[in-house]
């Protein structure tokens, strides 16, 4: 469905991303992990350039994103979704609107604009939550909002930059089920970049492990955490039993 | 980005229409305040003609009399009560037209001078220029120039001043050139004088000035302007007075002072001599009135000192010691002193002078006949001269003729010729013999005997006039060299008496006949009178009396000599100042002279124009300052967002470029000035700055046009430097935007400009919005 290849980006003297490949299908649930500033954010946001990089190619759909020209990146941009760390939401304009923008925006007739996007808050739980604007919505709520405004264009490619990564850890998990959700019967293909690992474990079809810009263990969920190859793996694998005798030690209790 | 690129242009038409607009509008109305309290002060420009002003406490008595004045006067004229300032109530007087004239201008102190407490009198009356510094020489011919302009009502000369009324406002330009254009035409040269170097007689020294560079340069005017040449009686009055001086101070008499014994001696010293009396003058005495007091007046190369007599008289000296006085006390002995009285010499030059009057007449008769007596004895000489000259031609031609006849008479062999008429007798009394025995035969032979005896007897008689010719010749030839003896003698005499130029004297003496003869017709009586007159007024004063009318002289010609010590000299403008310079130092004498030229006066800004000026450039003022304002506040609200975002844009793709060290830094530096918010921050500047500035009409004093745009770049720059601290924008809801696929101008429309400062921007985005 999608894939890069070779992809690179250079801030100053800093590689953030070195030489990197990889590929998604149809549907797929991928998920990018490692440690922090070993590039996963610069990656995913480099799918749509946001972030230009300096080397490589990115195909959306045998489509070159990096020779797009202006009007065809934002035609193409249309077409992905994004979800970001910090919901994003435009402050001025209330749950609705937001998720409304990118429709109006696509010169959708308002009306339509507006059923679209109820529809979308309610599959997200914040249908009594319509004409409130983001400052009075809670992390969970406007991250819902955030995903409402990214699929409410129905994207065929979802991009998720550690979306809980802002949450208090009670509202991790109404992102979480959604996204689960979302993951399970949606056709969208996602690439996530989270450390929530119960999220990888549920739902992921696959697991890429980055450290220091580069790719350094793709494979299933289970083949990654329960034989890692690389150190980042091994480094997963033991926080996962950590947590799961943390997780027994208490509720055997 | 087009269709944002249109908000901007947009955006730049209504910040410039705004701005603009509100910058007029601050101008306008401080100026339309300021205006109308220069009007309730002076009047409008051109409603009056003059302001009365008078004492504050007389200004009630002042008003009637005003009223009176205008009544009996200026009939028509009208005044309006104005402001008290400083003490002083000002009416204004609007003149009716058949009272503006030179007539009435140039009296206005004496028609309004009754007025109780009147202090002062300002014309007023519009348009009008005021000309300054034109020297009173020069003020009338200016004038007469000034009039002839078209356009001109009339000219009038205040104080030192020329005001030139103008017909109407229309012309004021173009009378204002013709003015300048007179005023450039000539220019004034000022000669200045370093202090004590002065000249005696300025006036004197001025005409001489003017003189040479007549005779030198040849210019079309050259005229000593400094004073007024209406007033002439005070500059000759100046100069008489100044030549009066010069001659008293060579009529003084002059004491030479030898110090002795080492005495100092200085200029300003004050020393005694004896005068009348018998008490000898003796150190510590006081001075008395009867002696004779000296002041030193310089020092002379010999060591001797020089002073003049300014108590006594040279009459009065009885000694030559000399003491030194302190005040009136004698203090010490100097040494001798000798003077010199050009009063007595000339009275004694006089009194010789008529007696010699007296004698010429005489002198002149006698040396007439004397004359000619000695053109007679000439042409006596001349006669005798000549009568030896031809004596001696004689001579000469005698000698010639005696050498002739006895070089002759030498070459005739008289001995032969003797011994051959001998021989002829004897053969001739042969002959006789003969014939008489002939005769015996033939009577007829009687007559040859007879002719034959006469012929024998002549023969004879020659003979013996032969032998005396010997002693002829022999007489002649003596004769002859003692002719020739005398010849040469009287040759040596010739040479001299023709030696003697007898022309040349006979003219010396024709001449000197006739000087002698005009002499002889010479009014001697009259001369003498004269004498005796000039005898009579040659001045009686005494040494004394010579001092103090010096001192008194030099005191009332200070004030006149030289008004503000400078000489005012006006010449064609185009002649050179170094050739002018040079003339000056000729006729001077030395360099140590200042020497300036300038124009020959200089039109004044009327202070009710300037008035108005100033306030035309206040407003002007107001309107840049106003337009620098307004522009950096539309920066600030309209243009940051977008500069911010320019920026973000830029970064976002980027980390942060650190340098170390001064030239990678001064190198990030200029890199830095060409990112493209600064770019946009610099054109937006430049084009609200330079737009807002001319169609406000702004003009700041020392900010030249073509700075303004380089202003207005700066103000961009500057606020591209800190556009996100004033209008920091959401890095993620411009993402957002990025993410949904909107444009750069929908992210600017619908999520930065309604985030940004309340602005123009902001208002003209509301119609743009998707989301109000």
């Amino acid at each position: 469905m999608f894939a890069i290849s070779n992809l690179s980006k250079k801030f100053g003297e800093v590689q953030a991303v070195d030489h990197i490949s990889l590929a998604a299908k149809q549907g797929e649930t991928i998920v990018l992990m490692g440690p922090s500033g070993c590039g996963k954010s610069t990656t995913i946001r480099m799918i749509n350039r946001l972030i230009e990089p300096d080397e490589g190619n990115i195909f959306f759909d045998s489509i070159d994103i990096t020779t797009l020209n202006v009007t065809q990146l934002l035609a193409m941009r249309k077409r992905i979704g994004f979800v970001f760390q910090h919901f994003n939401l435009i402050a001025r304009l209330s749950a609705l609107e937001n998720v409304m923008l990118g429709l109006i925006m696509g010169n959708m007739p308002r009306e339509l604009a507006y059923e679209k996007a109820k529809i979308a808050l309610t599959k997200v739980g914040l249908e009594k939550q319509l004409n409130k604007k983001p400052n009075v919505l809670s992390g969970g709520q406007q991250q819902r909002v955030a995903i409402a405004r990214a699929l409410v264009l129905e994207p065929e490619l979802i991009l998720w930059d550690e979306p809980t990564a802002s949450l208090d850890p009670m509202l991790v998990r109404e992102v979480l089920l959604i996204m689960e959700e979302l993951a399970k019967y949606r056709s969208s293909t996602m690439l996530v970049v989270t450390h929530e690992l119960s999220f990888a474990l549920n739902v992921a079809d696959k697991i890429i492990l980055m450290d220091k810009g580069r790719i350094v263990e793709t494979g299933a969920t289970q083949d990654i955490f329960l034989d890692p190859s690389s150190e980042v793996g091994k480094d997963y694998k033991a926080l996962i039993e950590y947590q799961m005798n943390a997780s027994k030690r208490v509720l055997v209790k | 980005m087009k269709f944002f690129k249109r908000d901007i242009l947009l955006l730049l038409l209504v910040s410039v229409l705004v701005g603009s607009a509100f910058a007029k509008a601050i101008s306008y109305g401080a100026n339309f305040y300021f205006q109308g309290k220069l009007v309730s002060l002076v009047g409008d420009y051109g409603e009056y003609d003059l302001i009365v002003q008078v004492r504050e406490e007389n200004k009630a008595d002042g008003q009637i009399q005003l009223e009176k004045i205008i009544a009996e006067s200026l009939a028509g004229a009208k005044y309006k009560e104005g402001p008290v300032i400083t003490q002083k109530a000002n009416f204004f007087v609007a003149l009716p037209s058949e009272y503006k004239n030179k007539a009435v201008y140039e009296n206005l102190e004496r028609i309004f001078s009754s007025i109780p407490g009147g202090a002062g009198i300002s014309i007023v009356t519009e348009p009008k220029l005021n000309i300054r510094g034109v020297p009173s020489g020069a003020v009338e011919m200016v004038m007469d120039q000034l009039q002839a302009i078209s356009g001109v009502d009339f000219v009038y000369r205040s104080g030192s001043s020329i005001g030139v009324v103008l017909a109407g406002a229309e012309k004021i330009a173009s009378i204002t050139a013709e003015v300048e254009s007179i005023l450039s035409a000539n220019k004034m040269v000022e000669v200045s004088f370093p202090a004590g170097l002065e000249p005696e007689n300025p006036v004197l020294l001025a005409e001489n000035i003017v003189t040479a560079l007549y005779k030198n340069l040849q210019p079309i005017i050259a005229k000593y302007v400094s004073v007024d040449s209406s007033n002439d009686d005070i500059a000759h009055l100046t100069s008489t007075m100044q030549e009066l001086r010069k001659f008293l101070k060579a009529y003084q008499t002059k004491v030479f002072v030898m110090p002795e014994n080492n005495v100092q001696l200085a200029k300003g010293n004050t020393v005694v001599l004896q005068g009348e009396g018998e008490k000898k003058l003796e150190i510590g005495d006081v001075v008395q009135r009867q002696h004779v007091v000296v002041s030193i007046t310089e020092a002379n190369a010999n060591g001797s000192f020089t002073g003049v007599i300014t108590r006594g008289d040279v009459s009065n000296l009885k000694s030559e010691l000399v003491y030194l006085l302190d005040k009136d006390k004698i203090t010490a002995y100097v040494g001798t002193a000798t003077w010199q009285s050009p009063r007595d010499e000339l009275l004694y030059a006089l009194t010789q002078t008529e007696k010699i009057t007296k004698e010429l007449p005489r002198f002149a008769k006698e040396s007439n006949a004397v004359s000619k007596l000695a053109l007679d004895t000439l042409q006596s000489y001349d006669e005798n001269a000549n009568n030896v000259q031809k004596t001696l031609k004689n001579m000469d031609n005698a000698i010639f003729s005696i050498n002739s006849a006895t070089e002759k008479l030498e070459a005739v062999d008289v001995a032969a010729i003797q011994e051959r008429i001998d021989n002829s007798s004897k053969a001739m009394t042969g002959l006789l013999g003969t014939l008489k025995l002939v005769r015996l035969i033939n009577p007829d032979v009687s007559l040859a005997i007879g002719t034959l005896k006469e012929t024998q007897e002549k023969m004879n008689a020659f003979g013996e006039l032969l032998n005396g010719l010997n002693g002829v010749n022999e007489q002649a030839i003596a004769t002859k060299n003692i002719l020739e003896a005398m010849a040469a003698n009287g040759n040596k005499l010739n040479s001299s008496l023709q030696a003697f130029n007898r022309g040349k004297t006979k003219e010396n003496l024709i001449d000197a006949n006739k000087r002698l003869t005009e002499l002889a017709n010479t009014d001697f009586s009259t001369v003498s009178e004269a004498l005796q007159t000039l005898q009579v007024a040659a001045p009686k004063l005494n040494d004394e009396e010579m001092n103090s009318s010096i001192a008194l002289m030099d005191k009332m010609i200070n004030g006149q000599v030289i008004p503000n010590k400078r000489l005012q000299i006006m010449i064609d403008h185009s002649i050179w100042l170094e050739n002018i310079k040079a003339i000056i130092y000729g006729v001077v004498g030395h360099q140590n002279i200042g020497v300036f030229e300038s124009n020959i006066g200089v039109i004044e800004t009327n202070v009710y124009l300037q008035a108005y000026q100033v306030l035309n450039e206040v407003q002007a003022v107001l309107a840049g300052l106003t337009a620098f304002v307004v522009t950096l506040v539309l920066l600030a609200f309209d243009h940051t967002a977008v500069m911010a975002t320019l920026r973000n844009q830029r970064v976002s793709d980027s980390a942060p470029e650190k340098r170390k060290g001064i030239i990678a830094y001064s190198k990030q530096f200029v890199k830095s000035i060409f990112y493209r918010e600064k770019i946009y921050g610099m054109l937006v500047g430049t084009i609200l700055l330079s737009f807002i500035f001319y169609f406000s009409g702004a003009g700041i004093p020392y900010v030249d046009w073509y700075l303004v745009p380089f202003i207005g770049a700066c103000f961009g720059f500057m606020m591209a430097l800190i556009a996100e601290k004033i209008s920091p924008i959401s890095v993620e809801e411009v993402s957002a935007g990025k993410s949904l696929g909107m444009s750069f101008t929908e992210i600017m429309r619908e999520i930065v400009i309604p985030n940004g400062r309340p602005g123009l921007l902001e208002r003209l985005n509301r119609r743009n919005l998707k989301f109000k």
